[in-house]
């Protein structure tokens, strides 16, 4: 099923049409979470639950509307959900973390963790993505105009937080 | 290599694309999930995939059958080795519940507990019911010391036929700071009461109050705008303590949605900033009947105009002159001034608990027997041109691991070139095993963590006293028949 006859049957059909989203989906729904949560074991939960509410909900989605917008609405929603439990977990004292598939290093988890969840769904989908900006909209139900600024701000950020790593680095080195 | 209009997001591109999220096979995943008894997951720490209600997976690896174990395992797993567990058959009852260890599975570093849960007066259990909700939860001594590490269920509890029982599965793993072993101590299981999370319509378990708040009667009061103030970038508290300066005189208490249920959730304090507003409220618990609430989250600020939506970044915890205990929330790149406030309302979330219990349970047991090999390594490995020198290797039924003298690059170094044990076992079968975590620093000794699990992602548990060797890289252990 391609994805223009599954945006039209997502709503009504059955585990076919869930079935042909994973398929189209299920990889970069994994990415952006893991890019969302820096953690790619909450991310394979993330992905999952997504999945499963969007097949449970799918009669709120409009037929020939942006699904893939739609997906990754829910994804991002989830994904905040498992943030907030995060930071309420207990019993984990500060220690070196574990390391993991899709483990991403300190420095660079540093570096996105400064930004908002938003913010790093922001420069995946622009950088990594090449969505538009009314694609984002749909995704985080902010005006295009609105999510150009914030974009531009969090890719400054995270540039200049970046930049600044390697300036050590280099300065490290030549030392 | 894509092009890009500013060295910004090349720089970027650069970084992000690094970042390597692994194959995974979602819809197996999706379908287990699905197929498994209904309802919230709690992860353990690293990636557990709930296994299919009734199914019996068939081993053919060197996995006893169930027999001469609690039958309740296999509503959460599939085989697991006899040899592995002891049966516990330990109780306790407080607050009207009774709740007894059936089972353990211990090895040097993890417990598995089979846990059931009955109501004093035999009546039928909510089956929401949990040990772990937002406000209660679990933990485990070893040796009266609390361990460290991460824990979890396996899902929701399991019913038993007449309703009257809830089981639970609970694995706890200790992390890299755990350097000695569980085996051969007293093991005390510390339930803080019994619970039933509350979830909002949509399945989120943070409730939506049900209507946003307004926040118009505030127009009228004295609002500072302090520009200059960064509260997302306050690193030594003196933006939050500037922002409670100038709002000291504020004396107004805007109720928050579930009002009548939970009063104790106002609005304290508002103030702008170049971010827009920054709203005080006040933080901590509260009860009304059994249903209590740990905290709220203020989500967005709705402009009725049009209806635009400003998501609330972040919140600073803070305390008030007068002992309060509050929170500053506060978004970023907000274009609301002062004189918006007449066409604002503020959504907010509560999470809240039904708590049936607070009266706490510990358990202390110790398990007769674990099924936990630990074999010294003499032999270093090569990997890449690198040589790592592993010291021990621990097997039991709940999984592998490894301890080497290297740090953090051994762990880089295997997880990157996907090396992990496999097990050969006296019937001819093999098992390969798969990355699970590892625990180090740059320069001390590391562990890394291994699990096998089938082509649907379901554990698999296997028999050590089968084993016939562990290949591991180029090295090659075969175990000594008088260990098993």
């Amino acid at each position: 099923m391609d994805e223009t006859t599954l945006g039209q049957r997502f709503s009504t059909g059955g585990e076919e049409v869930l079935t042909a989203a994973i398929g189209h989906y299920g990889q970069p729904l994994l990415r952006y979470c893991h890019h969302v949560l820096c953690d790619y074991h909450e991310a394979q939960d993330a992905v999952q639950i997504a999945f499963i509410k969007a097949y449970e909900t799918r009669s709120r989605f409009h037929s020939g509307t942006n699904l893939r917008a739609w997906l990754y609405k829910i994804a991002f929603r989830t994904c905040v959900d498992l943030l907030r439990r995060r930071r309420r977990q207990l019993f984990l004292p500060p220690s070196d973390a574990g390391w993991d598939p899709g483990y991403i290093g300190p420095e660079l988890r540093q570096a996105l963790e400064s930004l908002s969840p938003e913010d790093r769904g922001l420069l995946f989908g622009r950088i990594l993505e090449e969505c538009s900006y009314e694609e984002l909209s749909q995704i985080y139900g902010k005006s295009a105009a609105t999510l150009r600024k914030r974009y531009e701000r969090a890719r400054r950020k995270l540039a200049g937080i970046l930049t600044a790593g390697q300036s050590e680095a280099h300065k490290e080195g030549l030392s | 290599m894509k092009q890009f209009e500013t060295r910004e997001e090349t720089l970027i591109y650069e970084v992000l694309s690094s970042i390597e999220t692994p194959e995974f096979d979602v819809a197996a995943a999706v379908a287990a999930r699905r197929a498994a008894p209904k309802t919230n997951f709690h992860p353990l720490r690293r990636g557990l995939v709930l296994a299919l209600a009734g199914a019996v997976l068939v081993l053919s690896v060197g996995a006893a059958a169930v027999a001469g174990i609690h039958g309740m395992w296999g509503a959460f797993y599939g085989p697991i080795p006899t040899n592995a567990v002891s049966t516990v058959g330990i109780s306790q009852t407080a607050g009207g519940y009774t709740l007894t260890v059936e089972d353990a599975i211990v090895d040097s570093n993890a417990v598995m507990l089979l846990l059931s849960l009955r109501r004093v007066d035999g009546g039928i259990l909510d089956p929401k019911s949990h040990l772990r909700t937002n406000s209660l939860d679990v933990k485990l001594l070893a040796d009266g010391a609390r361990v460290y590490g991460s824990g979890g269920f396996e899902g929701d509890g399991q019913y038993s036929k007449d309703g009257r029982v809830l089981y639970f599965c609970y694995e706890f793993q200790t992390n890299g700071q755990f350097t000695s072993s569980l085996l051969n101590k007293p093991l005390t299981l510390i339930a803080e009461g019994v619970g039933i999370k509350q979830y909002d319509s949509d399945g989120y378990q943070w409730l939506r109050g049900q209507t946003p708040v307004s926040l118009a009667p505030l127009a009228e009061e004295d609002i500072p705008v302090l520009p200059g103030l960064d509260l997302s970038h306050d690193t030594d508290g003196s933006v939050i303590s500037a922002i409670l300066q100038a709002t000291e005189g504020q004396d107004f208490a805007l109720s928050l949605p579930m009002a009548d249920t939970f009063p104790l959730y106002t609005v304290e304090k508002l103030a702008f900033t170049d971010d827009g507003p920054v709203l005080v409220f006040q933080e901590g618990a509260a009860r009304n009947g059994e249903l209590l609430c740990t905290g709220v989250q203020l989500e967005s600020l709705v402009d009725i105009r049009d209806g635009t939506r400003y998501s609330i970044l972040l919140s600073r915890g803070a305390v008030l002159p007068d002992g309060t205990v509050c929170s500053l929330a506060c978004l970023q790149d907000c274009p609301l001034t002062v004189e918006d406030l007449p066409y604002l309302e503020l959504e907010v979330s509560y999470i809240v608990d039904q708590i049936l219990s607070e009266e706490p349970f510990a358990l202390t047991f110790s398990s007769d027997h674990s099924s936990t090999l630990t074999l010294p390594i003499c032999e270093t490995i090569t990997l890449a041109d690198t040589v790592l020198h592993p010291t021990e290797i621990r097997l039991s039924a709940l999984g592998i691991r490894i301890y080497f003298e290297d740090g953090e690059h051994a762990m880089d170094l295997i997880y990157r070139d996907k090396i992990a044990p496999v097990l050969t076992f006296t019937d001819g079968s093999v098992l390969e095993t798969q990355w699970h975590g590892g625990y180090g620093s740059s320069v001390n000794t590391c562990s890394i963590r291994f699990s096998a699990k089938d082509m649907n992602g379901n554990r698999i548990f296997f028999d050590t006293s089968s084993l016939q060797s562990v290949s591991f890289g180029d090295l090659v252990l075969t175990i000594p028949q008088n260990v098993t």
